[in-house]
């Protein structure tokens, strides 16, 4: 196995291919066969990244030894660019990390090329599809590949144009183009911020390679003044993050993503692009753990507000592709909090089973929209179960890896990440502030499963509200299905490899294999076996009850009676039914202001400008009739003398230009040759 | 002449490629249709570039090949190309009279080739091509940027003028 | 190199007058302008000859002969360009191309 890493570099070429291949041929492959090649390609690649998993799971990392931040098991580079005495590293790495996500979007890219041939079934643009998705397939799997941060913000605008791609699928429409346009526009706002976050970084560390980074920044650290200018360039980075995973106050545009097909907003919107911000913050960590720890408090809190903000929002939308959009801005906050709070193990393992689950509900929202004839709202479902079985299993095992039941993924995840909120502590942070983000996190975990479970008893339980779309439900072809039932098995059971408490009470060795597998060395977690404990039987009950609450508010208490709630806290319904107002107050403040300026700059350049360069026009008319008088009268008289003496003596001379060119040519050459004989004679 | 020469690879290479130069050159002249006089002058101007590497220039040789066979001789089939395919095939049809040119321009020519015969002559040329190498392609870039930079950007400042030049002569013009 | 100099400079000779012969008999423009270039292409080939047969005695001297070469194929290249841009500016604007029919410089 430790040959198919020599050939990992394949793992990003293949998809390029496929995207190049798809481009080129697409008039020939039309829309039928595009995705026989995406798709088969894809298989490969993750075939690829499986044998390159278990190639780095039997490359040993022992306890002590160097671990995987400063020597990958598979390292490629070359120097790109020399600038003088700095250098510009390329190259590709492949990590514990890395190796452990790679197989996750080639899985989750596979699945959603395969659903899609059905779900873009008679679709204009097909092939233009399955290109973007392959060619933004290549640049998630180069950007968790990549050794330095140069390659990775390649990657990462890559990513950026195919999801602006693919949001603007339908771009006849308005809502589509608009947007695209708004998420190419609020994730650029981020990146600005990244990028002077890595100029920062360069010119402090004068290297942008992990490896060289973690040797580096330990030490430059010592400096306060070089530590506060890197704390700076690490917050700018997290900008950057906050614009790609959605993060308060930059997550307007994710909802607004849905506008695209659910297949590419089930992988880009959903399992990995989105994940790149917080893939980023957890792959910096050689920076953000040595820098002031400010930094991580304002990560951490960044990450709790946006993951309750987003829950809080969800629990009132009817768009179920809404919900889950707010759902996934709310999980990707919990990944940014428990990074923030320095679990950095919990972190990613939560990218990994949400990847997984949430990808899933988003195919499963697809095949409940196509099986409901184009509906995406709640309140015209209901009932669905019996209709669409298949589907309606995936959406269950997704909905209880989401809502953290008991034995699912999310479950195992959510409790690792809980328990590095409570025992959170951070030098910037003290008394019981230091406690929110535990909170927090409770109540968005409530919150989770209480709005996870409207939407399912809304959509696939109680009686049918629209009657005739109800009798017209079909059960998605098996093209759609068999996807699914792939990406339900790990979304199931992933977490069951990282399982601290339940591996304290059997000792099976793969419980434990996340956890030690992802560990990195310098930030360990000691909680006592009691606290985890209590950890996870809190988050059970506060998982049930939002649950239980989901469940007696959609499925026992009438909907009259709800109204009759809503009324009586209007003005609380209003503001969250209309998400915080914060698209609108952008509205206000970016775009209003923007134009009210531009209204009285134009304002300005039209009476005062034109008014000063028109008064110099018409001073300059003046003048000009003067010398155009002077012109005429003494000038003129002048030039029309010297014109007459040589029109006297032109007139002698005119016989000998015939007009032929060759004339000329010849006349030029007999003189050349006679004046240099004549030369010759006279010397 | 020895017959050391009549033996020598390099003479008979010598010879094929000045007979190929010459007849294309000929037929350049004398070929009615100018599409292929073009394409003769590219072969000709290949021939040369195979003298020039005999002559051990072989950075002359790859300019010459790069310039004249490749850019030149382009151009010159796209002028044809655009200046319209109506006179072509009026050329055509009326058969070139080589021989029917004007004799006064046959003397000035015999007159030439007689003068610099007599120039040859009289020079003390040097009977044998000794030493082994010409200047190398790096000798030559690193004369072309020390000593002779200013020449070599007064030329760039030509070529910038000539393709501004061009492009001005042949747009079409916006207004009228 | 036993080849004697007057075959590579015979040969110049002849390229440069055969070249004189086709501008100055042959009336379309455009192939004028090709019999410039081969004229031109005897010059440098004349160059090159007295470079090669000269690096011996006068080294220094002959080092300079492929930079003029250099030089001269620029300026050809600059006259080239411009020159069939001139005759193609003369074809869409007269309807010309042969030389004997364009005589605006007839005073």
């Amino acid at each position: 196995m430790e040959t198919i890493l020599h050939y990992a570099w394949l793992i990003a070429v293949i998809p390029l291919t496929a995207s190049a291949l798809i481009a080129m041929f697409a008039r020939y492959l039309g829309e039928k066969n595009a995705w026989k090649v995406g798709s088969g390609l894809m298989l490969i690649t993750f075939l690829l990244t499986v044998g390159s998993l278990i190639a780095v799971i039997q490359h040993p990392h022992e306890a002590g030894g160097p671990n995987f931040y400063t020597h990958p098991a598979w390292h490629i580079h070359f120097n790109w660019a020399n600038f003088g005495p700095y250098e510009i590293q390329m190259g590709l790495q492949i990590d514990n990390l890395t190796a452990l996500l790679l197989p996750m979007i080639s899985l989750v890219s596979f699945a959603v090329q395969v659903y899609s041939s059905e779900y873009l079934h008679g679709d204009k643009r097909v092939p233009r599809f399955y290109s973007a998705i392959n060619l933004f397939t290549m640049g998630m799997l180069m950007l968790v590949m990549a050794d330095n941060l140069f390659l990775l913000l390649i990657s990462w605008e890559i990513m950026g144009l195919c999801s602006y791609l693919l949001i603007g699928h339908w771009y006849e429409q308005e809502w589509p183009r608009m947007g695209q346009i708004k998420a190419f526009l609020t994730t650029r706002v981020g990146d600005v911020g990244m990028m002077v976050g890595i100029f920062i970084i360069f010119f402090a560390a004068r290297d942008l390679t992990w490896h060289g980074l973690a040797e580096k920044i330990p030490e430059l650290v010592h400096d306060p003044a070089t530590a506060a200018l890197l704390a700076l360039g690490a917050f700018l980075l997290f900008t950057g993050a906050m614009g790609k995973s959605a993060q308060f106050p930059l997550h307007t545009w994710l909802p607004d993503a849905m506008a695209g097909p659910t297949p590419g907003s089930a992988i880009i919107h959903a399992a990995t692009m989105v994940a790149a911000g917080v893939y980023l913050v957890g792959r910096a960590f050689m920076v953000y753990g040595n820098v002031p720890a400010w930094v991580l408090a304002v990560i951490a809190f960044v990450g709790a507000f946006t993951s309750l903000f987003a829950a809080t929002i969800a629990t009132l939308r009817w768009d179920i592709k809404e919900v889950l959009a707010y759902s996934t801005i709310s999980q990707l906050g919990y990944m940014i909090m428990a990074i923030g709070l320095g679990g950095w193990t919990a972190g990613n393992f939560h990218l990994l089973t949400h990847a997984f689950f949430k990808a899933m509900l988003f195919l499963t929202a697809g095949s409940v929209i196509h099986a409901h004839h184009h509906n995406q709202l709640l309140h015209k479902m209901g009932g669905l179960r019996k209709k669409i079985p298949v589907t309606f299993f995936a959406w269950m095992v997704g909905y209880l890896a989401l809502a953290g039941f008991p034995g699912f993924s999310g479950f195992f995840s959510k409790d690792e990440l809980l328990l590095a909120a409570a025992t959170w502590h951070n030098d910037a942070v003290h008394g019981w502030v230091a406690m929110l983000p535990y909170y927090m996190a409770l109540a968005t975990a409530f919150l989770t499963a209480y709005y996870m479970t409207r939407a399912t008893w809304l959509a696939f339980f109680g009686k049918p509200r629209d009657q005739h779309l109800y009798d017209h439900a079909h059960e998605s072809p098996r093209a759609m299905t068999i996807p699914l039932i792939i990406l339900a098995i790990p979304a199931a059971l992933i977490g069951w490899f990282g399982t601290p408490v339940f591996y304290h009470y059997f000792h099976a060795d793969w419980m434990m294999f996340i956890p030690e597998f992802l560990h990195l060395p310098g930030i360990e977690h000691t909680a006592e076996f009691s606290t985890e404990l209590a950890v996870t039987i809190t988050a059970t009950v506060v998982g049930l009850s939002g649950i239980f609450l989901g469940w007696l508010l959609y499925a026992v208490v009438k909907p009259e009676t709800r109204a009759k709630w809503i009324a009586a806290g209007k003005p609380i319904y209003t503001l969250v039914r209309n998400k915080y107002y914060v698209d609108e107050f952008y509205d206000l403040v970016a775009i209003r202001s923007t134009q009210l300026i531009s209204r009285a700059i134009s304002w300005f350049d039209g009476a005062v400008v034109d008014g000063m360069v028109n008064l110099v026009g018409v001073v300059g008319i003046a003048v000009a009739n003067a010398s155009a008088w002077f012109d005429a009268n003494v000038v003129d008289t002048l030039v029309t003398m010297w014109a007459d003496i040589a029109r006297w003596f032109a007139s002698s001379f005119r016989r000998l230009s015939t007009g032929y060119v060759q004339q000329y040519m010849l006349t030029f050459v007999v003189v050349i040759v006679a004046s240099v004989l004549l030369f010759q004679v006279i010397r | 002449m020895t017959t050391d020469l009549l033996m020598s690879g390099q003479f008979w290479t010598f010879i094929i490629l000045a007979v190929v130069t010459l007849i294309s050159t000929y037929r350049m002249v004398s070929v009615p249709l100018i599409t292929h006089a073009a394409l003769f002058m590219a072969l000709s101007f290949t021939a040369v570039a195979g003298i020039f590497l005999l002559l051990q220039a072989e950075f002359v040789a790859a300019i010459q090949v790069l310039v004249y066979a490749g850019a030149i001789t382009t151009m010159v089939i796209f002028a044809i190309m655009l200046s319209g395919i109506g006179d072509i095939k009026a050329e055509r049809k009326s058969k070139v009279k080589v021989w029917h040119s004007n004799p006064f321009v046959v003397v000035v020519g015999a007159v030439f080739a007689a003068f610099m015969l007599y120039l040859y002559s009289t020079a003390n040329l040097p009977k044998e091509a000794a030493g082994q190498n010409m200047a190398k392609v790096a000798d030559i870039g690193m004369s072309l940027f020390t000593t002779y930079v200013i020449p070599f950007e007064v030329a760039s400042i030509l070529l910038l003028i000539a393709m501004v030049g061009a492009i001005i002569l042949t747009a079409k013009e916006a207004e009228s | 190199m036993q080849l004697p100099i007057y075959y590579p400079l015979g040969l110049a000779a002849l390229l440069f007058g055969l070249g004189l012969w086709g501008a100055l008999t042959r009336t379309n423009a455009v192939r004028i302008l090709m019999f410039v270039e081969i004229m031109l292409n005897g010059v440098n080939l004349n160059l090159v000859t007295f470079s090669r047969y000269y690096w011996q005695s006068s080294p220094e001297m002959a080092a300079k002969a492929p930079i003029l070469t250099l030089f001269i194929m620029t300026v050809a290249a600059a006259e080239a360009s411009v020159g069939l841009a001139i005759i193609l500016a003369m074809v869409k604007n007269r309807g010309v191309i042969d030389v004997d029919k364009v005589n605006l410089l007839k005073g």
